[in-house]
């Protein structure tokens, strides 16, 4: 008989383990999720409305908080004391982790672009890199579902391989502000579109204690009227209003165990309020505590003697990838001392420049595989620390340049697909533990000429975006190598644990499911095939109501 | 006579650490250095400042009620030249009150007092930079900057201030004032009265949709496409 009266651990309250636990606990099965960090309410904790001059150091970045005083990253960062990371010679690897209920949900960009077709299919046209064992149109109910779950802005742009939504499913996109119709303006003159954003921010009240957004404060500090998405004050609530959900926090797993049959059968975690390891049963596992860490404790697992569990492929830690960034700043004399007014707005974009060349690729006119979109910011930003850079001399001219530029800049921020490479992986360090006395990651990861060629191309389309608006580029336009982000950089890590169509070449099938270990389910970003230009957490989402619909029919059908 | 410069105390610099009972802590060996041999140590003319004393506000502050968990360290002449500095960089006009009066050097002494190594650098260069311009000022006559004429301060402060026109020999200087200004600037305009004066009009909750550019932004925005041969977007 077991000895708990749960049916399934989740390991990680993020976007995967949030929405495992929703649809779960909905059909019924009992969950007990586990989550690294401390408990977090946004609700009691979120500084809406907080002023940068209140905060210490005007609230800018410390190597405390790295994203400002008020973000919604705690006992997180870059590097996190006593839980180090290394990398290999001649790789960088950057990587932002948070240790709290609801992950890095709380802080994202809430920026949800679907997956399209050729997204899902990158190795049948071009040859490069791995497909997916599934179609867009395998998932596309499944994105409407999230979308209207979770409450995405937007429009039907209707532009290749960025795919429509079911019809009432989206939310309208705020207006777009001065320098966003600028930019388009002069993107739409050269063949560039922008159109409006899709943003995981609610724009109409939705009638479950969640509200519209007001047009104010950063949604980077976590959002207390549930306007802009996070677990902490959607799915996890929503789970455990059911009674079917059970949280520890500061819970540190380490181990998947397993019973003689090969299943999965439990874990075992580091209480860290005691520095106790425990062990904890389940009937089944969703492992969601982000690509990385996920790899981590695969490969820190039982069979470890055999390279980990559910590696019988040898893919868990390979295939490495995140977004491919860089940006081009530029500076609009049409936009100096230009007419003041509330451009706080959804505090994130309106618009975006999606990748609009998929006829030349394919006709082999570009020297760079796959798509990159251009984030386009600009506004009339709250001032904070940087409000006086940039200033000439001194005095009451000085200051009043200060006024007039305010405003005036654009940045546009590639981010773009990345081939997955055999130099992008992690591995267990040898040599390295963390203060809990696990083995620590090390990574390896290196850029190859295709990013280099894309990062070219998406600063020359920047450039030329910014002279036609009679501007000039005021950032370095360094060459790819220098300007291309590290990996890990743009917090898409993903690709640890890839799904694939056979056992012999990934490590879960479409929905997750472990080809080695039928009742362990990987529901973070670790299964993606490829790294498609969209930014990851709404896929992330997606995949995990998926794969966690199906669990809950193999449950009821008794065959987990 | 010039007034001297009292610091102000506002809810961000409460100094709780003192109210933790946060003594001094080994700050600069979190940042890497031996507090015995502080490369931020002025020469003579200002006094030597306070060691850096207290604690990073850590990765999980209190973020509702933001705490200031470290001790100013500037000497009092120091503060007096950050105040008359502040005064020439930001002078009090019909619009703004001067830098002094919204609390700036408040603001200087917290950032080079900070316990980070990122902001060590800016005290290194923000003190020498003081230095040389009490030195500078009192070669012209003048009992201090603090004290000096308008002109006095104008004709140091000339040498370094203006890009197209540094002195040669002072490039050090220059960019030290350039990081100075950064720090104090930010700091005027992130206040109540810099940001309503810059024109951020923000932080406001509104209830439906959002509203958009002005008709005035619009317009301003329909002028400046026209002679670049552009036109609005639609559906936006």
């Amino acid at each position: 008989m077991a000895d708990h009266d749960h049916d399934v651990l989740i390991i990680g309250s993020g976007a995967g383990g949030g929405m495992a636990a929703y649809v779960l606990t909905e059909a019924g099965v009992k969950v007990h999720m586990l989550e690294a960090g401390r408990d977090y309410d946004p609700v009691a904790e979120t500084p809406m409305f907080s002023e940068n001059r209140d905060a210490p150091l005007l609230g800018s970045g410390s190597p405390d908080k790295e994203f400002g005083y008020y973000n919604a990253t705690i006992d997180g960062g870059w590097d996190i004391d006593g839980e180090p990371y290394s990398t290999g010679e001649d790789s960088t690897f950057m990587w932002w982790r948070t240790r709290m209920l609801g992950g890095r949900t709380n802080h994202w960009a809430r920026n949800s672009f679907r997956m399209g077709e050729y997204d899902f299919k990158p190795q049948s046209r071009d040859g490069l890199g791995f497909d997916w064992p599934i179609t867009y149109q395998d998932l596309a109910p499944w994105y409407d579902r999230v979308e209207k779950l979770i409450g995405v802005y937007g429009v039907n742009s209707g532009l290749a391989n960025h795919p429509d939504s079911a019809e009432g499913v989206l939310q309208p996109p705020p207006k777009a502000r001065v320098p966003e119709l600028f930019a388009a303006a002069a993107a739409a003159d050269i063949g560039i579109p922008c159109v409006p954003a899709r943003r995981a921010v609610l724009t109409r009240d939705p009638g479950d204690g969640r509200l519209a957004c007001f047009w104010a404060t950063d949604c980077g500090r976590g959002c207390n009227i549930g306007a802009a998405f996070q677990t902490t004050t959607s799915l996890l609530p929503w789970a455990r209003t059911t009674g079917n959900l059970t949280i520890t926090t500061d819970a540190m797993v380490y181990e998947i165990t397993t019973a003689d049959d090969g299943k999965a059968n439990g874990v075992r975690y580091v209480d860290k309020t005691t520095g106790e390891h425990k062990f904890i049963g389940a009937r089944a596992v969703v492992l969601a505590a982000s690509a990385a860490e996920s790899a981590r404790i695969l490969l820190n697992s039982n069979a470890r003697n055999s390279g980990g569990l559910a590696n019988a492929s040898g893919q868990v830690g390979r295939n490495l990838m995140d977004t491919v960034g860089s940006g081009i700043t530029g500076q609009i004399p049409a936009l100096e001392n230009r007419p003041r007014y509330n451009e706080d707005g959804a505090m994130g974009m309106h618009v975006y420049i999606p990748f609009w060349l998929y006829e030349e690729q394919a006709a082999g006119q570009l020297d760079f595989p796959r798509g990159y979109h251009l984030e386009v910011y600009s506004q009339f930003s709250a001032p904070g620390m940087g409000s006086g850079s940039g200033l000439d001399g001194y005095g009451a001219a000085s200051l009043e340049s200060a006024r007039r530029y305010y405003g005036s800049f654009i940045h546009f921020a590639q981010r773009g697909e990345m081939i997955p490479n055999k130099n992008c992986y992690a591995e267990i360090d040898p040599d390295g533990k963390d203060k809990f006395g696990i083995p620590i990651l090390k990574f390896h990861y290196k850029h190859s000429d295709y990013e280099y060629g894309q990062v070219t191309h998406a600063q020359q389309a920047s450039i030329e975006i910014i002279e036609r608006m009679g501007g000039r580029v005021v950032s370095d336009v360094e060459a790819p190598k220098e300007a291309i982000a590290a990996g890990g950089e743009i917090i898409h890590e993903i690709g640890t644990a890839r799904m694939g169509a056979s056992a012999a070449d990934s490590v879960t099938n479409s929905y997750g499911q472990a080809w080695d270990v039928p009742n362990l389910f990987i529901l973070d970003g670790a299964i993606f095939a490829s790294k498609a230009h969209k930014n990851p957490t709404l896929t992330i989402l997606t995949l995990a109501m998926r794969g966690a619909d199906y669990m809950a029919n193999e449950m009821r059908r008794g065959t987990l | 006579m010039k007034q001297t410069y009292l610091p102000k105390v506002d809810r961000r610099t409460t100094m709780k650490w003192l109210l933790l009972g946060v003594g001094a802590t080994p700050v600069l060996a979190a940042c890497g250095q031996d507090a015995s041999n502080d490369p931020a140590s002025p020469g003579p003319l200002l006094g030597t400042p306070g060691p850096i004393e207290g604690n990073p506000y850590g990765v999980d502050p209190d973020l509702l009620d933001p705490q200031v968990t470290w001790q100013r360290t500037m000497t009092s002449l120091q503060l007096q030249l950050v105040a008359s500095l502040c005064d020439v960089v930001m002078p009090a006009t019909n619009e703004l009150p001067s830098g002094s009066a919204l609390g700036v050097p408040d603001f200087v002494d917290e950032w080079v007092s900070s316990p980070y190594e990122m902001t060590q650098a800016a005290r290194r260069e923000c003190f020498a930079l003081f230095e040389w311009l009490e030195q500078e000022t009192r070669a012209l006559g003048a009992a201090s900057f603090a004290a000096a004429r308008l002109e006095q301060q104008k004709s140091v402060l000339d040498r370094i201030a203006w890009r197209q026109s540094v002195e040669e020999g002072l490039e050090t200087q220059a960019a030290a004032f350039d990081s100075f200004r950064n720090i104090a600037v930010s700091a005027y305009m992130s206040s109540a009265e810099g940001a309503e004066w810059l024109g951020y009009i923000g932080n406001q909750p509104a209830l439906g949709d959002y509203a958009g550019p002005t008709d005035e932004a619009l317009s301003h925005l329909a002028d400046a496409l026209e002679p670049l041969g552009l036109t609005l977007p639609d559906g936006l």
